[in-house]
């Protein structure tokens, strides 16, 4: 018998392998119930911020009505404001950013810069949510912007993120 | 002086990992259960994983789930779990088999509370009813089917069962539990994590449980003059600490005192005592970019006696270290390094000598995400074992045979693959070994006059191998939002070789003398298969139903005459077909659960008396079924209703006891 009857199978198995393990995350926007899980990494952040944690809503002029939404879907333990465009982000512990502005050179040390997964793997957001159809949740961090905005985690937490 | 430098040392070194540190975490279950939207685990690896990850076949029991049971007691609990075997000897004691191999005093599952092992050493065992745990205090318990030696070490054969309890320094729990019911049960429970402040929680537990054994049942009059009432009290108290931004520490005290009628491992029921005390500290520190530094220390004191047998008692002493450090983004590593000392007064004759092991061990895991769909774990431990015989009886055998060392190695090795966010593909390959206990490693000595001038002699044997167990697993998971919950299959492989064969009624000859001891008895193969299913939807209504199927075929050198000699056959002792199906309901505060259970025969041995030859008794297949109901009041009490065996009044479901049918209140209060 042919290896060829062997050959074809196997290169599709391999094809599918490869589609599967090499397909991108899928681009997740932030709405109220990404953000919602997100903004539970905070509780994972080092040293730990008090509660209710001071989070900034950053969306594009214009844009309040998206901001205010996602403000309504965080829970008790954060105290959320909608800024808009380059308005004062001082003393939140997050920066949630909805619409394209780079916070990055904004941010103050220590302020998590959480947004969706093009921000993510674009380096102007350090973590970005990716929820599943099952119901769990997926914690994606871009390592290099963690550094640059001076954020760490818990070593648990970090274990359990998917890191870029 | 010696002293001082050397805490002077410790704390220069304690002073440069946590230099520049953030600040240190034990794992907080709960906070990360809410944030990734699953159960968080480090049973399979010791690195933690969302369950979906880990390279095993895993189940976790959460504390919802042990109190939506209603059940009373962890056996039952761990018996709901497909995969798993519960043999039930009496009103309170039970072995707990994962993958088959159930026997009585079954050895080859490693039981673990916080990390501690709760697994006797002496005869290697598990006692669920000394573990000096509260239900209402469980986190979670994590099931790890298959073996997983290179993580845990000796005796993490079958898999592993760890019990987590709630961490004070992250939760505030506390219930007080009251409970009666027929067979004259009663208890009371008492459970409380207190977080004192942000560096500081105290755990206290204490319970008390008394009930009458069960009586029905065709047993020999020697096995009937062992049985008494159960009774068991425990008691645990722990304390955790912040004590600086990178360093927490925690000490646990625990003391449970049971006794009950036990099924022995040589098939014969024996009324015990058991008095357990263990006194543990631990330490973990955010070593930076050195890692995850964790410091575990604990000791194990069992008081033992066994009516028609004797007492004795044993010392574990267990000092752990590892360090958990991620390279990059894609590498996790573990190094672990441990030391086990073991000792045992010799048994039967105690205070003529004592019989003890120490265990010098190290290991690494190795953790790398291949992509981001892809992990790949790999996992290997070496134990050097180091017998040292203290003054105890060793005739007719030299006492220099008792001087015995061995080195054994254990792998684990998991690919895991996700292929969606839905599905999960896992081929896992384990090896570990089952250390000989004790007392058949020579704890156990006796002698009793056969004939005139003749003496029998009953002992361990030193040179008994540790029993060898290869398994290859391959496992598909898939989530199925559709019906909020999810499906699960697996199906293994699984050889052990160097299976031991307990004392029976088989005599050997060592040097001219007739003797009863134990030897290594063949090896045994087996396949099965696990599937489940589980959902719920929103009008309150929750199911599941799951499979579970093993066959085993044994090729012993022992038994193989007409009638067996030695408690050891596995061939037929495991049902090879059980279903179960649960359904569960909640209205607003009324929630009631039932389930229903399928279990083939199966077919195992019982010894009218000690050291007689044994019967193999055939337990016809049978099903069983109970319920629960309960009512929780806005005030935080639950008043609930429980029924266990209730399709009849009394079941056959091994060849003692026959279990009964349970009726029982529980009140329980939140505070």
């Amino acid at each position: 018998m042919s290896n060829r009857y062997f050959q074809a199978p196997l290169r599709a198995l391999a094809g599918t392998f490869v589609l599967c393990c090499m397909a991108s995350t899928p681009a997740v926007a932030v709405d109220g119930p990404t953000a919602a899980v997100a903004v539970k990494a905070l509780n994972f952040v080092q040293p730990k911020p008090a509660k209710p944690i001071p989070v900034a809503i950053v969306v594009d002029a214009g844009q309040s009505a998206a901001g205010d939404t996602i403000k309504g879907a965080l829970g008790a333990d954060v105290a959320a404001k909608v800024v808009e465009g380059s308005g004062d982000i001082a003393g939140a512990a997050a920066v949630i950013v909805v619409g394209k502005a780079d916070m990055t050179a904004k941010a103050a040390p220590g302020q998590l810069i959480i947004g969706d997964m093009a921000c993510m793997e674009a380096g102007r957001c350090a973590l970005a949510v990716e929820r599943q159809a099952s119901g769990a949740a997926k914690y994606h961090v871009n390592s290099a912007t963690l550094t640059k905005t001076g954020v760490a985690f818990d070593k648990n937490f970090q274990m359990l993120v998917t890191a870029h | 002086m010696h002293l001082k430098t050397t805490l002077r040392a410790a704390t220069a070194a304690a002073a440069l990992l946590v230099t520049n540190a953030a600040q240190a975490q034990t794992i907080d279950y709960g906070m990360l259960q809410d944030a990734f939207g699953q159960a968080v685990t480090t049973g399979a690896t010791g690195k933690p994983q969302v369950q979906s990850d880990a390279p095993a076949a895993m189940q976790i029991i959460t504390a919802e789930e042990i109190k939506a049971s209603g059940l009373d007691n962890l056996p039952d609990i761990l018996g709901r779990v497909a995969g798993v075997d519960v043999v039930r000897w009496g009103s309170a004691s039970a072995d707990v088999a994962v993958r088959g191999y159930n026997q009585a005093g079954n050895p080859r599952l490693l039981v673990l509370v916080n990390g501690r092992q709760v697994y006797a050493d002496h005869y290697a065992l598990v006692t669920w009813s000394a573990i000096p745990v509260q239900l209402s205090e469980i986190r979670q318990i994590e099931v790890v089917k298959g073996p997983v030696g290179a993580i845990y070490g000796f005796n993490a054969v079958a898999g592993v069962v760890n019990i987590i309890t709630y961490n004070p320094l992250y939760d505030n729990a506390g219930a007080a539990t009251a409970r009666f019911g027929n067979h004259g049960q009663r208890e009371i429970g008492l459970s409380k994590a207190l977080k004192l402040n942000d560096a500081l929680g105290a755990r206290f537990s204490a319970g008390y449980k008394e009930a009458d054994e069960f009586e029905r049942g065709n047993l020999s009059a020697a096995d009937r003059r062992s049985l008494r009432d159960p009774e068991s009290l425990s008691v645990s108290g722990a304390i955790m600490a912040q004590v600086s931004d990178a360093i927490q520490a925690g000490i646990e005290l625990t003391h449970s005192d049971v006794q009950q009628a036990e099924m022995m491992p040589s098939a014969v029921y024996t009324y015990q005592h058991f008095k357990t005390t263990s006194a543990k500290a631990d330490l973990t520190a955010d070593a930076g970019a050195l890692g995850l530094v964790s410091l575990a220390a604990y000791r194990n004191w069992l008081d033992f006696s066994y009516s028609s047998v004797g007492s004795s008692d044993v010392t574990t002493t267990v000092v752990q270290m590892s360090d958990l450090i991620q390279i990059g983004t894609d590498h996790t590593v573990k190094i672990t390094g441990e030391f086990r000392h073991n000792e045992m007064d010799q048994f039967l004759s105690e205070g003529t000598g004592s019989i003890g092991y120490d265990v010098w061990a190290a290991s690494g895991m190795w953790d790398w995400k291949v992509t981001p769909n892809l992990s790949f774990t790999n996992a290997a431990r070496v134990d050097f074992f180091d017998m040292k015989p203290d003054g105890i009886g060793t005739f007719p055998r030299p006492a220099n045979s008792y001087d015995v060392t061995r080195t054994k190695a254990s792998f684990n090795s998991g690919l895991v693959f996700k292929p969606s966010d839905v599905d999960t593909l896992r081929a896992t390959y384990g090896l570990a070994n089952q250390l000989a206990s004790l007392v058949e490693l020579g704890g156990l000595y006796g002698t009793q006059a056969i004939a005139p001038g003749v003496r029998l002699y009953i002992l361990g044997n030193p040179s008994l191998k540790p029993s060898e167990v290869t398994s290859f697993e391959l496992g598909y998971s898939r989530a199925l939002p559709v019906i909020k919950g999810h499906a699960a299959f697996s199906v293994f492989r699984q050889k052990t070789d160097n299976l031991k064969a307990f004392i029976g009624a088989e005599t050997a000859i060592i040097n001219r003398v007739p003797v009863l001891t134990v030897v290594n008895g063949g090896e045994s193969k087996s396949w099965g298969a696990e599937a489940e299913v589980k959902g719920k939807t929103d009008g309150g209504l929750s199911y599941g139903v799951s499979y579970t199927f093993t066959d085993i075929n044994d090729a012993l050198t022992v038994n193989r005459g007409a009638v067996p000699t030695r408690p050891i056959l596995f061939e037929d002792a495991t049902p090879r077909h059980k279903v179960q199906g649960e359904l569960g309901y909640t209205l607003g505060a009324l929630t009631a659960q039932a389930n229903i259970v399928y279990q083939s025969s199966r077919t195992l041995l019982k010894a009218p008396a000690a050291l007689q030859p044994l019967r193999a008794v055939e337990i016809d297949g049978y099903w069983t079924a109970g319920g629960t109901i309960a009512y929780l009041f806005e005030t935080g009490t639950e008043v609930r209703a429980t029924l266990t065996d209730a399709l009849r009044p009394d079941t056959l479901t091994n060849p003692g006891l026959r279990t009964e049918r349970r009726v029982y209140a529980t009140i329980s209060q939140k505070f």
